[in-house]
């Protein structure tokens, strides 16, 4: 009986709280939706009324307090009221677990009800579970008030706050069947905005596109070659013009554009396939595949020589003609070539870097000029070659590789033998540097000689020739005298095979024929190059090196092999360092051994001189530490300090060295010690024996390297020449001429201006003066002599007095060394700021202003977060407020209703109804 | 009769062959019947005569005499006036004896006789040596063969020095009688030497001899191991077995008592010593004397019984200058430090060594390091200091980058140790600072110091005043670190830029070990440049790469033309034409 009241009570209950949940959700909602709504506080800005002297403005000053608080409190609600609910949730399962310990379990409606927070009649005994029983009320009414007050809030498009308090609880069928509503439904409003927005966006979009069609890049896309160039460019500015057209308009009424707008676009589409689809493969090609094209048309150019070779000389002389013209277009085509290349149109200025990217792209506008010139008569070439030599060697070049001797090639191709490709780079490099030293003269003198034999070496290979082919290669040789490269070459493997492939060629046919191997093997191309291309770029140093210690020296050919190394080295950066860096190795010891023996000159010989001036134009002089040019700067400035001066060969080599570190320590204003020593000591060796004497009382530090009167001069000399330095370097040691006073006079020359370029750069150095001044004392004493030419007189005089000036200046501007760190003294005097700045640290102390800055930034923190907290706790206290209230107004309500219940029993007890009423009741 | 005799002499030689001197020796050693054999078995011990006869005569002979020398008379005994005729025989043995011993020393001299024969000889003569003076140590033999090989014209790397050191250097008693025998050599030598000046106008022509003789007895002296203090067992080259009372018997003859082998290492001590002062007192060539004071300081010193005795030498050597003070610096200073020796002036004069030549000199890591040791006392003056400070630094700016190096650690010692003399590197501009200075200040020129005031951009050091007093270092700062900075050589101006950041801490920064850099040479340098990884090589940017090696722009003062060149544009131009 009890159980049975006690279960009808509850479900009594739980109606009633349905209804009250109905009720108060409708209260609360109503409260919500208004809320954020129309909170008249939000709208109001606070604004500052007046500027207040030495205070910062901010920009953000301006802010709307009411609305920040309104968004507090909703951050408020979306955290810690969910935290505070979950507590609550967690503290009710708490005590649920400990009451339903010993009950049975009522199956599904238990679990739905724990899961939804459902109402339970046992909680109604305890006082403490009110605020639980209110938060309930408070979770769950506003659901049942959300049937009704769904719609408007979805008209009004306010879903967020919504959404976001849905989020906080577990929701209902009902729920999530509105909620889906709710959601298809914003999705709809959301659909239309973007419709807009997109809208708006095409409209942007044909507005760029309409200045894009104006523009010119749009047409050098599509445009690749002239004819269909010029074809485009008239359909474009058609389309342009209209495209112009429709703009004006677009601007005033948008309605009409966008029913306009389809059909315009649609023709300017169709219009566009047209011009777009014909050419694919116009863009711009990646390096390797240039590299590849060019490859694959030296190999095309074989084949064709080939060819040609087997079908005779019949059409020779026919083609000349043909050949010649389309040689012209060809001038004419390389030079629209930049206009029309592959660059994207938006570097239209004329200042193209001479990548090899562009050199390559010169090669390929060549392609079709050399084509037909491949087939070019010989006899045409001649004056070609005579005419054109001149302007470039690349066209001389071009041009001599359709005459000479074809068998040649065949040759050299046999002559290629696959050998071992393992061998690793070390290897190389040390054969490089055996074969270097064995036969740095022997080959190399027989490779120049054989250059220069070339007619008769050639002439005798054509004995081994076949009949058929006989007859023209001799015309041919006999009028040109020259070679005829194939257009493939594999990278020879060793150097004796590249001194074999070059045997016969000239000097322009030698850089022709490095280029077509490098073109042929570029990196670019495969991977596998990279090897190939190594020991090549090794081969060609030592060729350098071989070129550069040979007796006629052929500097024309050197300076030739410049250009090709310096490009190689940009490839396999990394390997040629390292060559660089064994040769340096070898060279050094070389030295040791030669200074050790007494008695035989060290100082560097030719080939040296000029690998270092390679290496430093190859690499960067002003590196700090360059794994290179360090080494090299070293070894250069020990030649200077070692090596004893004992003749005017010494002198003129010593000096040369001096300008190279001149030029090497320019850019980066280095030290060199050793080059103003040798500088002072040469320039000693110039003056009389009673100056010397003086001088070198003046300055005894150069004790070390007193010197003969080598340069003192003992007659009058009137020109001073600048002295030829690789004529200077092919004399030998004896030669009258270093003791001729013209030599002495060039050459002290040439110091003096060496020493100029020291003075200059060494200008900003403290130690100055000291280092300079006794130069200037002895360049005084040269000045004073009587045979010294007027012309130097005048410029020792100059460099003399740029010293003495320099020194005076430094010396009256300088100060003593302050290296140490300040220590700031304790003044009671007060510092007065100029222009005081309120707010400002002046604290001098870096460390307490750090300190204070951030003790102050821990205060606010500080005060930040007990705001919050404080925040929070009125939040919360609301929170409770509320529901304490609800529970009130619901206590006093259910009193009222058991009250008025009551009072009817009493009535009707009074009345005598207490019977029917009983039974109805029941 | 003697000419007869020689000439017999000779026919015998040439009659006699190889199998009858056999025979000779046999019937020589059978009875004294044959003893008129010995004569004859002598003359073949010459120089001259071929290695076979020479060798087997000397082996017969040696056989013969080696159990007669104890029974031998001394030479110098005169003969009694009763001529016992055993006594005269004995005699004319022991003529005969130092006859052989003469030719022995002869053959092992000559430089034309045969290697093998010759190391021979010498161990027969050493033989002698050992039971040649009644059973004892032959020390007269011994000099002679030390004073033949000496005064010989054999060259400095001959065998017989070699086998010498070698074989018999480590017999104590060998190297003491080396050692006492060298002693009196060394005198004569001098007065030999004296008198040869004073009588022979051809000075030159015999120089070279005594200077051959110096570099011998110094190779000699240089051989001979100094004894340690406690060495237990001393090697005897004259020991027969006998018990140590004999062994030191040997040394003196007087002295029967029982001596330590520590007493005899202190005799041995003692001659060791006077060996060497008497033969530092000759005029020694430069080679030798650049030697002997790289020994001198390495393995001499500790074992001489009083080091002070050195000072002498090593002053004199010091004041030279140059190289050789450089190297006599090092003795001088275990003297002065481990001996207590006094050396005025010493500072100075080692200012003075401080030149441009000191870079590129040998010894020049060992120098250095003394520098710092040297400079290492607080007690210095400060302008002592600062003059140090000054003229390295100074150096530094001619000076190859290994110096550089070096001089930076030294200066960097110097500024951390001497604390007073912190101006060099920090100096206030001010009325406060300068008079800091004048109270350190110890040179009384005043009005140089007012020049410093007016002018404080003028370097008033003086690089070439020799006393480091007077240099004017005190007014001066160390511009020439910072000018190092810019230095090409990435270490030197690395390590300046460090020195200038460490100067600027004022907290004490631990010394510079001046070992690290004292060796370093262009090769040190290079070889760590050389070994470096190469991580990246970055290539010089050229907008136009360029195609000639030299421009004249780079290059004033030269130009580049090309012959080859020019001749072949002439010849194209008149083709052309």
């Amino acid at each position: 009986m009890a159980k049975s009241s006690s279960t009808g009570s509850a479900k009594k209950k739980k109606s009633k709280g349905k209804i009250n949940k109905k009720l108060s959700s409708l209260n609360s909602d109503s409260k919500k939706i208004k809320g954020p709504k129309e909170n008249p506080f939000e709208s109001i800005w606070s604004r500052r009324k007046f500027n207040i002297l030495g205070k910062k403005r901010k920009d953000d000053e301006r802010r709307r307090i009411g609305l920040s608080r309104s968004l507090a409190i909703q951050k408020r609600q979306k955290t810690l009221l969910k935290e505070y609910e979950q507590s609550t949730n967690a503290k009710r399962q708490l005590k649920l677990k400990k009451k339903s310990k010993f009950n049975l379990s009522d199956g599904e409606e238990d679990d739905f009800e724990i899961q939804g927070g459902g109402y339970f009649p046992e909680r109604d005994d305890f006082e403490d579970d009110e605020p639980f029983y209110g938060d309930y009320y408070d979770d769950e009414l506003p659901d049942g008030r959300n049937k009704r007050q769904f719609n408007p809030h979805e008209a009004e498009g306010d879903p967020d706050s919504r959404s976001a308090e849905e989020q906080n609880r577990p929701k209902t069928k009902k729920e999530v069947m509105e909620d889906i509503i709710f959601k298809s439904k914003f999705f709809k409003a959301q659909k239309a905005k973007e419709k807009e927005e997109s809208e708006q966006f095409t409209e942007q979009l044909d507005k760029d596109f309409a200045s894009l069609v104006q523009s010119e890049a749009l047409l050098s896309l599509t445009q690749p070659n002239k004819m269909s160039a010029l074809n485009s460019l008239v359909n474009n500015r058609n389309s342009n013009d209209a495209a112009k057209k429709e703009v004006a308009p677009r601007m005033h009424n948008k309605v009409s554009i966008q029913h306009e707008k389809p059909d315009h676009y649609d023709k300017l589409v169709s219009e566009m396939a047209l011009d777009m689809r014909a050419r694919p493969s116009d863009r711009t090609k990646a390096p390797e595949e240039l590299a590849q094209e060019e490859k694959e048309r030296l190999e095309q150019l074989e084949e064709e020589r080939r060819k040609r070779m087997a079908a005779g000389d019949g059409d020779d002389s026919s083609n000349e003609d043909a050949d010649n013209s389309e040689d012209d277009v060809g001038e004419v085509s390389k030079q629209i070539s930049h206009i029309s290349g592959d660059d994207l149109g938006d570097s239209f200025s004329d200042v193209i870097p001479k990548t090899k990217a562009v050199w390559i792209d010169d090669l390929l506008t060549k392609n079709s000029v050399t084509d037909p010139e491949a087939e070019d008569d010989p006899t045409s070439g001649e004056e070609e070659n005579d005419n054109e030599e001149d302007d470039d060697d690349d066209d001389a070049s071009e041009d001599e590789e359709g005459e000479g001797s074809e068998e040649s090639s065949d040759e050299d191709e046999k002559a290629q033998p696959l050998k071992d490709s393992e061998q690793s780079d070390e290897e190389q490099i040390d054969l490089e540097d055996e074969e270097d030293d064995d036969r740095d003269d022997a080959t190399g003198k027989k490779v120049i000689m054989e250059n220069q034999k070339k007619i008769l070496v050639t002439k005798g290979n054509q004995n081994n020739d076949s009949g058929a082919f006989r007859v023209k290669p001799i015309v041919k040789e006999d009028v040109h005298k020259r070679g005829e490269l194939p257009y493939t070459i594999e990278a020879p493997k060793c150097f004796e095979e590249f001194s074999a492939l070059l045997e016969n060629y000239s000097d322009d046919q030698v850089v022709e024929a490095i280029r077509r191997i490098r073109t042929y093997n570029a990196i670019a191309v495969a991977a596998e190059n990279r090897k190939k291309m190594q020991v090549f770029y090794g081969i060609l140093l030592q060729y350098f090196a071989v070129l550069s210690s040979t007796k006629p020296l052929n500097f024309k050919l050197i300076n030739m092999l410049v250009k090709p190394l310096m490009e190689m080295s940009t490839e396999t950066p990394y390997f040629a360092a390292i060559c660089a860096r064994q040769r340096l190795l070898r060279t050094r010891t070389l030295f040791c051994q030669d200074i050790s023996n007494t008695g035989k000159n060290c100082w560097p010989s030719l080939k040296t001189l000029f690998h270092m001036r390679l290496w430093s134009m190859i690499f960067p002089c002003s590196d700090f530490r360059h794994a290179v040019m360090t080494p090299a700067i070293l070894l250069m400035s020990e030649y200077l300090m070692r090596c004893p001066i004992t003749s005017g060969r010494d002198i003129a080599v010593g000096s040369f060295l001096c300008s190279m570190l001149l030029s090497v320590s320019r850019q980066s204003q280095k030290f060199c010690p050793e080059a103003i020593t040798v500088l002072q000591t040469i320039l000693r060796a110039a003056l009389t024996n009673r100056q010397r004497y003086e001088a070198s009382q003046l300055c005894h530090l150069m004790e070390l390297k007193a010197l003969k009167p080598l340069l003192h001069m003992q007659e009058r000399v009137e020109d001073i020449n600048s002295l030829d330095f690789l004529t200077l370097m092919d004399l030998p040691d004896d030669s009258p001429y270093f003791t001729s006073d013209n030599f002495r006079a060039s050459i002290l020359c040439a110091i003096i201006r060496c020493l100029k370029g020291f003075v200059d750069i060494n200008e900003g150095f403290k130690s100055f003066p000291e280092i300079f001044l006794p130069i200037a004392k002895i360049l005084d004493g040269l000045a004073e002599e009587d045979l010294m030419p007027d012309a130097l007189k005048v410029e020792i005089k100059d460099v003399s007095q740029v010293i003495e000036i320099k020194s005076e200046e430094f010396q009256s501007l300088q100060l003593p060394l302050r290296i140490r760190k300040q220590k700031v003294i304790k003044t009671a005097i007060p510092k007065f700021e100029d222009n005081f700045v309120k707010g400002r640290d002046y604290d001098p102390d870096r460390e307490r202003v750090e300190r204070k800055k951030l003790k102050k930034q821990l205060q606010q923190e500080a005060r930040g977060a007990v705001r919050e907290l404080r925040k929070d706790n009125h939040f919360l206290f609301e929170v409770k407020e509320r529901d304490k209230a609800r529970m009130q107004e619901e206590k006093t309500e259910m009193y009222g209703k058991y009250r008025a219940f009551l009072q009817e029993q009493e009535h009707a007890f009074k009345s005598g109804q207490l019977g029917k009423n009983k039974k109805r009741r029941r | 009769m003697a000419s007869v005799a020689s000439e017999k002499k000779k026919q015998k030689r040439e009659k006699h062959t190889l199998s009858e001197l056999k025979a000779m020796g046999q019937q020589l050693l059978t009875s004294r019947a044959h003893v008129n054999n010995l004569p004859l078995l002598l003359s073949f011990i010459t120089p001259n005569s071929p290695p076979p006869y020479a060798l087997e005569s000397l082996l017969s002979l040696q056989s013969f005499f080696t159990p007669l020398i104890p029974q031998l008379p001394s030479s110098s005994k005169q003969p009694d006036a009763d001529p016992d005729p055993e006594f005269i025989y004995l005699t004319w043995l022991r003529s005969k004896f130092d006859e052989l011993t003469q030719c022995l020393t002869d053959l092992a001299v000559s430089s034309q006789s045969d290697g093998a024969l010759r190391e021979v000889v010498l161990d027969s003569i050493m033989e002698f040596v050992k039971v040649g003076n009644a059973g004892k140590f032959n020390t007269s033999v011994y000099h002679k063969l030390l004073r033949a090989i000496v005064r010989s014209e054999l060259g400095v790397d001959d065998i017989v020095l070699d086998m010498l050191a070698e074989k018999y250097f480590n017999y104590v008693d060998v190297r003491y009688f080396t050692c006492s025998s060298f002693e009196k050599l060394a005198r004569t030598l001098e007065k030999e030497e004296n008198k040869e000046v004073s009588q022979d106008v051809n000075d030159l022509v015999l120089r070279p001899s005594i200077e051959l003789s110096i570099q011998k007895m110094y190779k000699l002296l240089a051989c001979i191991q100094p004894l340690k203090d406690v060495e237990e067992k001393l090697e005897m080259w004259n020991d027969s077995g006998i018990s140590s009372q004999d062994k030191e018997g040997k040394y003196k003859k007087s002295n029967d008592n029982v001596l330590s082998s520590k007493n005899a290492a202190k005799k041995m001590k003692q001659k060791f010593t006077k060996a060497w002062i008497s033969f530092l007192s000759l005029p020694l060539p430069l080679d030798v004397y650049k030697e002997v004071l790289v020994t001198l300081h390495q393995s001499v010193i500790s074992h001489l019984s009083n080091p002070i005795m050195l000072c002498d030498f090593l002053t004199r050597s010091y004041d030279i200058g140059g190289v050789v003070s450089v190297m006599a610096l090092s003795s001088l200073f275990i003297l002065m430090t481990q001996h207590g020796l006094e050396y005025p002036n010493f500072y100075n004069k080692l200012y003075a060594l401080l030149e441009p030549s000191l870079f590129m000199a040998k010894h020049r890591s060992k120098f250095f390091q003394l520098l710092d040791s040297c400079l290492k006392s607080s007690l210095l003056p400060a302008y002592l200091a600062a003059a140090f400070c000054k003229k390295l630094s100074r150096l530094a700016l001619f000076a190859p980058p290994s110096g550089a190096l070096v001089i930076i650690a030294l200066v960097h010692n110097l500024l951390q140790r001497h604390p007073s003399i912190s101006f060099l590197v920090h100096r206030e501009i001010g009325p406060d600072t300068t008079a800091d200075t004048s109270a350190e200040n110890n040179t009384p020129d005043g009005a140089s110091k007012d020049l410093f005031e007016e002018k404080p951009g003028i370097d008033h050091f003086k690089n070439e005043e020799n006393d480091p007093r007077n240099t004017n270092a005190m007014r001066s700062s160390l511009w020439e670190i910072d000018t190092l900075r810019h230095h090409y050589s990435p270490p030197v101006s690395r390590f300046a830029l460090s020195l200038a950041n460490d100067l600027a801490v004022r907290s004490r920064i631990p010394e510079i070990a001046v070992s690290d850099f004292s060796s370093g040479s262009y090769a040190t340098i290079f070889g760590d440049e050389i070994r470096r990884r190469v991580k990246q090589v970055p290539l010089a940017f050229y907008k136009t790469t360029p195609t000639c090696l030299f421009s004249e722009l780079d290059f004033p003062g030269w130009t580049f033309r090309d012959d080859h060149q020019d001749t072949s544009a002439k010849r194209k131009r008149v083709d052309s034409v």
